[in-house]
Order: C-alpha cells, then sequence, then structure tokens
C-alpha cells in the first residue's frame, strides 16, 4: 500500500508537478527563476559555503545519473574491485563536501541576522530536506556498501520502468528502509523545485564550475576598484580550484592503489592446500636441519673422536666434506697409498668453503681463485697466504678398536676420524 | 682553560641558538640559483631514498624472521606469496643501491662545492658519519636474507679484518680475531650473527642515522645553503615555499621511477641462481661471490695489492674525510674539482672495471 503511493505514484505526481509548476513560472513570472542573491549582505561564508557544495552535489549527481543511464555499461567497469572502490570513495568524499557546504549554507541561513530578513520558510524547508537526503545518501553509501554497483540490477531497472509507465514495485519491495527513504525524499525534492530557489538549477549552463563568479556589488562609483581586485581574486582562486581538483583526484587515485596493495599485504596471502602443505613441509625439513646442526655442535662437545666417513667411500680426486671440532667445514681425499687425507676447507685467505672438486690434482677456493694441492694441501697460486691446514686423523677397525699399523688387505672395513683437539 | 673557552666559542658560532625560531630558520633561508644549483637536491635525494627504506623496511618486519631456519623461506614468502611483497622487497632492495650512490654524489658535490667550511664543519662531519652509517645498514641488511652470497659475502667482509693482524706488534695480534668474534657472536657467521646484524639493521643503525641527521639538517638550517661558486649570480629563491617544491618535484618524479623499476625488475635478477640458493654450511662456497657493488671500490684494490697499501690507504682517506674541513679549508674550488674528479674516476672506474681488470692483472 505504501509502497503503491510511493513508489507508484510519488514519482509521477512529483515529476509532473515539477514540470507543470516549472513551465508556468518560466512562462509568467520569468524573473523568478534565480536564487535570490543574497551575496551583498554576507559573502564570506557563502563563498566557503557555496563552492563545497555545488562541487560536491554536482558529481554526487553526475555518478547517480550516470549509473541510472548506462547500467549495463558501469556493470562491466565497476567488476574491478579497485574502480568500483575509487568510484565509490569519490562519490562518498564529494557527498561529504557537499554536506559541509549545506552545514554551511545553514549556520549562515540561522545565525547571520542580515540573511535572516530575506529567508523564506520554503529557503528553510529545502535546506533541512537537502541536509536529510545527503545525510540519508552517506548512511546508503556506507550501510548498503557498493549502491553503484547494485544499484545497476536494482534501481536501474525499477526508473526504467518508471519511464515505461509500468511501475514494477517488486523491484523496490524488499528494499531497506534507508534506501527507500532516500528514494522517496529525493521524488520529494524534485516537486518542490519549481516551488523554491533550487529552480535556478534548470538555468544553469554546464560552465558554471569554472565560470567566473558572479559578483554582486552595490553599484557606486567608489566600488570600482573593488570591482576589480574582486575579480582577480576570484581568478587566483579559480586556478587553485583547478589545481586542487586535479591533485583531489589524483590523491583519490593514488590511496586506492596504495590501499589496494597495502591492504592484502597484511591480511597475508590466499593460499591453497597444498602451498599451506609445502611451506610446511619446508620449515619442517629447514627446522630438522638446524637440529642436527646444534646436535653435531654438541656432539662435538662431548666426545673425544668423531666419525669422518667409511676409508672404502674416500675418493682421489673428490673429497668429501666434514665438520671438524670448530663447526668449519673439513675436505677428506685419499691419497695414493689408500690412506686418508684431511684438510680443514676453510681457506686460509678470507674463509671460504674451499671447492671439493680436484683437477689435475689442485683444488680451488672459488672466492678468489686461490689453488691448493691434493697431495699436501700446499698453497700453488692466488691471494691466500698459506696451504690448507692438515688435520691427523685416526683409523679404526670394524669392532671400533684403534689401528695403528694398517693393512693394505683391511683398508675396505677402516672407518676415519679425528680427535677432539685437532683445531683447523 | 683556554683551550675549553676555545670549545665553546668554536660551539656557539656552530649552533646559533639565537637563531633558533622560524623566521631566522625558514622564512629568511634562500637557496643560490647557479649552473651547480642541481647539486641542492641530492642531500634531499638521499633523505627520499632513507624515507622509502625506513617504510618498506618496517613494513617488512611483519614477515621476516631473523632465524637461520626461517629467514631464507620468511624472505622467499614475502617476494613469492604475499600480495604486494615483492614490491615492497624489490623497492627495499633498489633503494638501498638508490640511497648509497646519492650519498657519494652528495659528498662530491658538496665537497668540490666547498660547502664544508667555517660554520659548515659541523655539517660536514656529521655527514662523515651518516656516510659510515649508510655502509653499516648495507652491510647488515646484506646478510638478512641469509643466501648464499649473503652470508659468504658477510664472511670474506669480516675476515678481512683478520688481516690486519699482521701488521700488529706481538700483544695486539689477537685483536681482530677478537672483534671478529664479537661481531659473530661465534666462531663463524652464524645464528649469533644473523641476530646481532638485524638489531642493528632495524634498531640501532635507524635510531643513529635519525639523530645524526637531526643534527646534519639543524646545522644546514641554522647556517643557511653555502654559496657553492665562486661567482655568485645573486639570484637565489626562497626556502619555502620555492625550493621545497621544486624538491617536491624531484622526489616525485624519482619516486615513480623507483616505483617503476622495483614493479618490473626483480633485485634479484642480477644475481645466477646459485647465489641466491639457501646457504649451506656444509657445502662448498658458489663461484662468484662478491660483495654489494658499493663495496667494490674496497674490495678489488684488496685482490691486488698488498694489504699495507690497503691500510694506509683506508687511514688517509679516513683521515682527510674526516678533517676536510680544517685540510681544504684555503684550497680554491678548481683544485678542489680537480681532486673530486680524480676520486670519482677512481670511484666509477673501479666500481664498473673492477673484475675485468683484476682478471687481467692476475692474468687469469
Ligand atoms: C644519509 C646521508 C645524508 C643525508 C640524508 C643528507 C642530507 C642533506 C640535506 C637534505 C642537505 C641540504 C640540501 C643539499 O645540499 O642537498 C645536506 C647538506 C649538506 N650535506 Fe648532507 N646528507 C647526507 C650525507 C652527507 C655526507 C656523507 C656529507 C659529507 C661528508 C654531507 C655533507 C653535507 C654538507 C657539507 C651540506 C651543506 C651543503 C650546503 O650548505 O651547501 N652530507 N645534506
Ligand atoms: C628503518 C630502516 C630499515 C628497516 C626496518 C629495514 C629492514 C630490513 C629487513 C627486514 C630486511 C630483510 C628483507 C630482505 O632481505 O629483503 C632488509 C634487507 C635489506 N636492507 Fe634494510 N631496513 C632499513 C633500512 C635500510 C637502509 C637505510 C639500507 C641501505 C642503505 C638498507 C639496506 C638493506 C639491504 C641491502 C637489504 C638486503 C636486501 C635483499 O637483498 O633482499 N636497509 N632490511
Ligand atoms: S677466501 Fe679463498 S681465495 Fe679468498
Amino acid at each position: 500500500m505504501f509502497d503503491l503511493f510511493f513508489f507508484g505514484v510519488l514519482p509521477y505526481l512529483a515529476l509532473a508537478l515539477c514540470l507543470v509548476v516549472g513551465i508556468l513560472r518560466f512562462t509568467v513570472k520569468r524573473f523568478s527563476y534565480s536564487s535570490l542573491s543574497s551575496q551583498f549582505l554576507e559573502h564570506r561564508t557563502l563563498f566557503w559555503a557555496s563552492l563545497p557544495w555545488h562541487l560536491g552535489i554536482f558529481a554526487v549527481l553526475l555518478g547517480h545519473f550516470a549509473v541510472f543511464l548506462f547500467p549495463g555499461f558501469f556493470r562491466a567497469l565497476l567488476a574491478d574491485h579497485r574502480i568500483l572502490l575509487a568510484f565509490e570513495a569519490t562519490g562518498l568524499i564529494a557527498a561529504f563536501i557537499s554536506l559541509i557546504g549545506l552545514a554551511l549554507f545553514t549556520v549562515r541561513r540561522v545565525f547571520s541576522g542580515r540573511i535572516q530578513s530575506v529567508t523564506t520558510t520554503m529557503d528553510l524547508a529545502v535546506l533541512v530536506l537537502l541536509l536529510l537526503q545527503v545525510g540519508l545518501g552517506i548512511l546508503t553509501a556506507t550501510l548498503q556498501r557498493w549502491g553503484s554497483l547494485w544499484a545497476t540490477g536494482v534501481l536501474a531497472p525499477y526508473f526504467d520502468s518508471l519511464f515505461r509507465l509500468q511501475p514494477d514495485l517488486a523491484l523496490v519491495k524488499d528494499l531497506p528502509f534507508i534506501i527507500k527513504a532516500h528514494a522517496v525524499l529525493a521524488f520529494v525534492i524534485v516537486g518542490l523545485i519549481p516551488f523554491s530557489r533550487l529552480i535556478h538549477m534548470v538555468s544553469l549552463p554546464f560552465t558554471y564550475i569554472p565560470r567566473r563568479l558572479q559578483i554582486v556589488i552595490w553599484n557606486f562609483r567608489r566600488r570600482k576598484d573593488l570591482v576589480e581586485r574582486a575579480a582577480l581574486e576570484d581568478e587566483s582562486r579559480r586556478q587553485f580550484l583547478r589545481g586542487a581538483t586535479g591533485v583531489g583526484i589524483g590523491a583519490v587515485l593514488i590511496g586506492v592503489g596504495t590501499l589496494d596493495k597495502v591492504v592484502p599485504f597484511f591480511k597475508g596471502p590466499d593460499l591453497t592446500k597444498e602451498e599451506r602443505e609445502e611451506l610446511l613441509s619446508l620449515k619442517v625439513k629447514k627446522l630438522k636441519a638446524t637440529a642436527e646442526q646444534k646436535a653435531l655442535e654438541l656432539e662435538r662437545m662431548q666426545s673425544e673422536t668423531l666419525f669422518v666417513a667409511n676409508l672404502k667411500d674416500l675418493k682421489r680426486d673428490s673429497g668429501t666434506y666434514f665438520i671438524d671440532y670448530q663447526m668449519s667445514p673439513g675436505l677428506a681425499f685419499l691419497d695414493a697409498a689408500g690412506l686418508p687425507l684431511l684438510y680443514s676447507a676453510k681457506c686460509p685467505h678470507l674463509g671460504c668453503t674451499v671447492n671439493n672438486k680436484a683437477e689435475g690434482g689442485l683444488v680451488v677456493c672459488p672466492c678468489h681463485v686461490s689453488h691448493f694441492r691434493v697431495a699436501d694441501g700446499g698453497r700453488v697460486d692466488g691471494p691466500t697466504p698459506t696451504g690448507l691446514r692438515t688435520i691427523p686423523h685416526l683409523l679404526k677397525d670394524a669392532k671400533g678398536a684403534l689401528v695403528t699399523a694398517p693393512e693394505a688387505a683391511r683398508l675396505g672395513e677402516y672407518q676415519v676420524f679425528i680427535a677432539k683437539g685437532e683445531r683447523s | 682553560m683556554r683551550l675549553w673557552t676555545g670549545v665553546a666559542a668554536f660551539l656557539r658560532e656552530r649552533f646559533p641558538l639565537e637563531k633558533m625560531n622560524l623566521h631566522d630558520m625558514v622564512e629568511k633561508k634562500t637557496v643560490p640559483i647557479h649552473k651547480l644549483r642541481w647539486a641542492y637536491f641530492l642531500g634531499g635525494l638521499t633523505l627520499l631514498f632513507f624515507s622509502i627504506l625506513a617504510v618498506t623496511g618496517l613494513i617488512m618486519l611483519f614477515y621476516y624472521e631473523p632465524t637461520v631456519s626461517g629467514a631464507y623461506d620468511s624472505v622467499r614468502y614475502i617476494s613469492h606469496q604475499v600480495p604486494g611483497g615483492s614490491v615492497i622487497r624489490n623497492l627495499h632492495a633498489w633503494s638501498s643501491s638508490c640511497m648509497i650512490a646519492c650519498v657519494f654524489l652528495h659528498l662530491f658535490t658538496v665537497f668540490f662545492m666547498k660547502a664544508f667550511v667555517k660554520p659548515r664543519e659541523i655539517t660536514w662531519l656529521s655527514g662523515v658519519i651518516l656516510l659510515f652509517i649508510t655502509f653499516g645498514f648495507g652491510f647488515t641488511g646484506y646478510l638478512l636474507p641469509w643466501h648464499q652470497v649473503a652470508v659468504n659475502a658477510t664472511k670474506v667482509g669480516l675476515q678481512s679484518i683478520g688481516a690486519i693482524q699482521d701488521y700488529l706488534p706481538g700483544n695486539f695480534k689477537d685483536l681482530p680475531g677478537q672483534l671478529i668474534h664479537v661481531i659473530q657472536g661465534g666462531d663463524s657467521v652464524g645464528q649469533a650473527t644473523l641476530s646481532r646484524f638485524f638489531v642493528l639493521h632495524v634498531v640501532v643503525l635507524p635510531v643513529s642515522i635519525l639523530t645524526l641527521l637531526g643534527l646534519h639538517l639543524l646545522q644546514i638550517q641554522f647556517h643557511g645553503m653555502s654559496q657553492g661558486v665562486d661567482r655568485p649570480t645573486g639570484k637565489s629563491e626562497a626556502f619555502f615555499p620555492d625550493f621545497i617544491v621544486n624538491d617536491l618535484r624531484v622526489w616525485a618524479v624519482f619516486f615513480v621511477v623507483m616505483f617503476i623499476i622495483a614493479l618490473c625488475i626483480p633485485f634479484e635478477s642480477l644475481f645466477g641462481y646459485p647465489l641466491l640458493a639457501p646457504f649451506d654450511a656444509l657445502g662448498s662456497t658458489p663461484d662468484g661471490i662478491k660483495p654489494e657493488w658499493y663495496f667494490f671500490f674496497a674490495y678489488y684494490p684488496m685482490e691486488l695489492v698488498p694489504f699495507w697499501v690497503i691500510l694506509v690507504a683506508t687511514t688517509v682517506v679516513g683521515a682527510v674525510l674526516f678533517f676536510t674541513p680544517w685540510i681544504f679549508a684555503n684550497t680554491s674550488r678548481r683544485t678542489l674539482r680537480f681532486l673530486a674528479f680524480f676520486a670519482f674516476l677512481y670511484l666509477v672506474v673501479v666500481t664498473v672495471f673492477g673484475e675485468p681488470i683484476t682478471l687481467l692483472i692476475k692474468g687469469h
């Protein structure tokens, strides 16, 4: 019942009033087509109220009309969440700017004595309605978010049905209360246009924004210089405004872009189950390796001898890495007689780890290319001051007994150890 | 007694507290306009890069994990999984190089513009310390990703301190070794080193640099911009707002360029993969371990000339840097330009061609 009146009858009523009375007024009392200027009564607040209000509401209305007129285009455009964010943010900022202007208008109308005398009841009513409307708009934008997107699917078809003279109330039936109130108030305001100063908007040319402000001044001769100065001031103000608008738009874009990156950064990635498993298993592996490292360290503190390798696993041209008592890397080779050759793999130059591949009986430190002989660890060339330090070894047999005189036939069963106190 | 009144007089002149107000320090200040005026932007540019570093570094701290088992993976996580993480990390890595480059240029320009003479000695001295802090940032930051180059380059860097011991008399022979031990916090580069470098990089150095930067900038506002050329044009622009606006314009351009670079070119693309593999304590050091490019000027000579030459040269250069305001107090700008040119030439040649020159001389 209410829906039928507010959304089926009121829109037509408002439009009819607006058109009929508007046209009447245009033909009968032509010069009343303006918002009666109160500038010469008070102009400072007027400027700071008028400017934000008109800029803000112009942007907001433009956004509304654009979405209602081209719903398909905007649905596609706003599907990208960054564009949606930028669009909504711009709209919201514009709404707040217009709200500031309105608030100043209200203050001026209510508290300035001179203005009071030219203020009609209708002026006040319009102000209150507009305040309400902008407030409802801001509430809609914040409580029922992404209006520019859902409006393409709900409100745009409704307006379409209005213009086809078959209002489809089903579309608006379930809308939340604030949105309904916002729409109804819009119809009311449209209906009031011809009865109030709002009528001046139809005389508004589109160059209104960058146009020079109309300056109303008492018509005295001595005020002439004042006109010129005001014109100049106005000029620089308009330059500043244009710059500020550009900077503002840029700031919104940069702000949205940055937030678009920064917020997800702190939210962290959305990982699939596999990715999370992979990360966790990697972590476990690393922790195990670290634990092993610590165990080695502990072992080196506690035991008197350290296992290096089985003798049969050592080679002549490729060294086996091991960790000595200083937790530094060592290299184990085999000599011509089949006995172990142990060196510290820490390069005496600046401490890089020497490569374990022997070529032509030489190993190389890759950092600054020093060569060492495998046979005795001696320096061949490069910046290293000395050769590799040899580390004495111990041999134990399969039963763990120390071997003092190795037998050539049993070499395969020996194990190589180093003893504590053999620093590298 | 005379000494102390002298010190007091010196300080009174360098810290004219009566000028400590908005009018003298901001409103009255002007920046000269002449053909070297671009040099006045270099200090500010360094500041821009430092700000980028501080912000991106702070952001990375939300994920970075300063442990031997976790550092590498957390850095990988930042650059491959966290949304936007790669941009942040690239910004940090690229900006660190840019900051160092800017400090170098800034140092050279203020040197040959003779901006260090009385009463700007403290500006210069705080600058020199800022230079060392900046190098400290580079050195400690380099270890944090804990990959092969990171750890091995740090090892090499630290070990080179040890080479000093051959030139020390008997009782002091242990000193370099002990120093390395203290820095490393252990026998070799390990968890203790990582913790120390981490704290240095994200707490100690930032606090120090902010403090000194405060002193540096305070001095600059006290004394105004130096003339910079022998024959001033007499033209100048107001520091506020004209110079500041120009400064911001320069910043905007460099920030955009920096951002695009960080977006498109991963810093890591400059290394081969084996160098970026996680550090492996047991394996051989991979080929091609090098410090960051900004240490080349000391690194390549170290491979070529006897260590005592390096030692003498470092001492001389260090002393000259610290005492520049007094050593060159009466030198003409022409001579300064000449000196700066050769020093700069040396830096560029060694940094860019250090490797081929080294190979050529060593005959490999
Ligand atoms: C983190 C490093 C540094 C930052 C952020 C920094 C910042 C600045 C800034 C913003 C200025 C004023 C504008 C300009 O001339 O560019 C300046 C001036 C100056 N800086 Fe630095 N600076 C740094 C390092 C250095 C170094 C390494 C030196 C020299 C050893 C130095 C010596 C000076 C001098 C002498 C001036 C005065 C220039 C004049 O009055 O014309 N600064 N610095
Ligand atoms: C408040 C300031 C800073 C904070 C909190 C900070 C923090 C960090 C962190 C958490 C990392 C590890 C992540 C990674 O390796 O990518 C890092 C790396 C690094 N930082 Fe900083 N940093 C700061 C300032 C600086 C400055 C001023 C410099 C250089 C002049 C610098 C140079 C580096 C370098 C070279 C790396 C290694 C980058 C890489 O290879 O990935 N940082 N920093
Ligand atoms: S560290 Fe081995 S040659 Fe320099």
